[in-house]
């Protein structure tokens, strides 16, 4: 063969090379490559995922174990604010007020009012007790006993009350210096 | 000196250089290993990283529901009740009043000669409402310039006031107390 052949020749075969290259990186390195873009983005939004919810899972983990350490404030806590109704608890709490300040206690009612919604999603509703009541003693008695009742661990809002001497209702029976009291107040927990 | 025959010596000027066929040869094993290189590159992305990608995906996807799976569910309605207990009492202590405060501020602000016999408390409209009897209309009036005097209050309002046996007057005043004054216990 004439070596002006071979030269042609080998020209040839490096342009097909050259041009299978080519191809090669076309049809078969870019679509693959671009398929790899996307599929490390997939993997780096799998590692955010991760780790974000690692971070979430750690103090998650710190709050439990900080909440199981507090004993004593989850204690106090569900005392203020129990969770279910907890009608006799509210019924004692009231009659160791009323026996603690020596006044007479002629009326009470407890009724359930509807539960408040709560603006924080995973938060459950408010619930409230409404007690009506009726009181009497002496002066000094029935204001004590407004006072432990409203610094009560079981919170209590007392939201009107009707304070009168016993005259002024037009009891002369009863003796001077007794005063009642009309009481609404409200008493809360958490629903179950 | 060797003798070279003058024919010889003649062709021998017109001898043309055989051609140099080594740039088309290196061209063309340039342009193979290129070839090859770039069978290998593709091989090696196809292969080699798209598996370790989806190896690793799969990896986190599995942490991932391990992670969730740590927390105890016990421990999380536990966690969600103490939560919700924080949050309720938050609220609940917010809006707590000590309404017995009025029994001290009436204490302190009673001038001489004046009893009440009645006193009514709303929170919802926050207003209070006492009812009283004077020994004399000059006691009711020193009365309410004490009252006009208090900073506890925003406002004093003689609502009904009638004269009674014996030059005593009875009254009705209705007041506003401010805003933070029910929020703390008066000591």
């Amino acid at each position: 063969m004439r070596a002006s052949s071979k030269r042609v020749i080998s020209i040839g075969i490096a342009a097909l090379f050259l041009l299978g290259t080519l191809l090669v990186y076309g049809s078969l390195i870019r679509p693959t490559y671009t398929e790899i873009e996307k599929k490390r983005a997939e993997v780096n939004a799998a590692e955010t995922v991760f780790n974000n919810q690692k971070q979430a899972t750690d103090q998650v983990t710190k709050a439990f174990t900080d909440m199981k350490n507090a004993t004593k404030v989850r204690e106090v806590i569900s005392q203020a604010l129990p969770v279910g109704p907890a009608m006799t608890q509210a019924l004692h709490q009231v009659e160791s007020v009323v026996r603690a300040n020596k006044v007479v206690i002629d009326s009470l009612t407890i009724k359930q009012k509807t539960s408040e919604p709560n603006k924080q999603v995973l938060a459950k509703r408010l619930g409230k007790l409404q007690l009506n009541f009726s009181v009497s003693g002496s002066y000094e008695s029935i204001r004590d006993f407004l006072k432990s009742l409203e610094s009560n661990v079981r919170v209590t809002n007392v939201t009107n009350f009707d304070f009168s001497s016993a005259s002024a209702t037009g009891d002369k029976a009863v003796a001077a210096g007794t005063y009642s009291m009309q009481i609404v107040a409200e008493m809360y927990y958490q629903e179950e | 000196m060797e003798q070279r025959d003058p024919q010889t010596a003649l062709a021998d000027q017109f001898v043309v250089d055989a051609p140099n066929a080594g740039l088309p040869w290196r061209l063309m094993v340039f342009s193979i290993v290129l070839f090859v290189f770039s069978l290998f590159i593709f091989a090696g992305i196809k292969f080699g990283y798209t598996s370790y990608l989806n190896t690793r995906q799969d990896n986190l996807k599995a942490e991932t529901q391990a992670l969730a799976k740590k927390i105890n569910p016990d421990d999380q309605i536990k966690y969600v009740n103490f939560y919700s207990q924080t949050l309720n009492l938050k609220k609940v202590l917010d809006r707590h009043i000590f309404s017995a405060n009025l029994f001290n501020f009436l204490q302190s602000k009673t001038a001489i000669n004046v009893y009440y016999t009645n006193a009514t408390f709303s929170a919802e409209e926050g207003h209070v409402t006492v009812q009283g009897i004077a020994a004399t209309s000059e006691a009711l009036v020193q009365q309410l310039s004490v009252f006009d005097a208090a900073p506890e209050l925003k406002s004093a309002v003689l609502t009904q006031m009638r004269f009674a046996e014996g030059g005593k007057v009875s009254f009705e005043v209705e007041f506003v107390f401010r805003d933070n004054f029910f929020q703390f216990p008066a000591l």
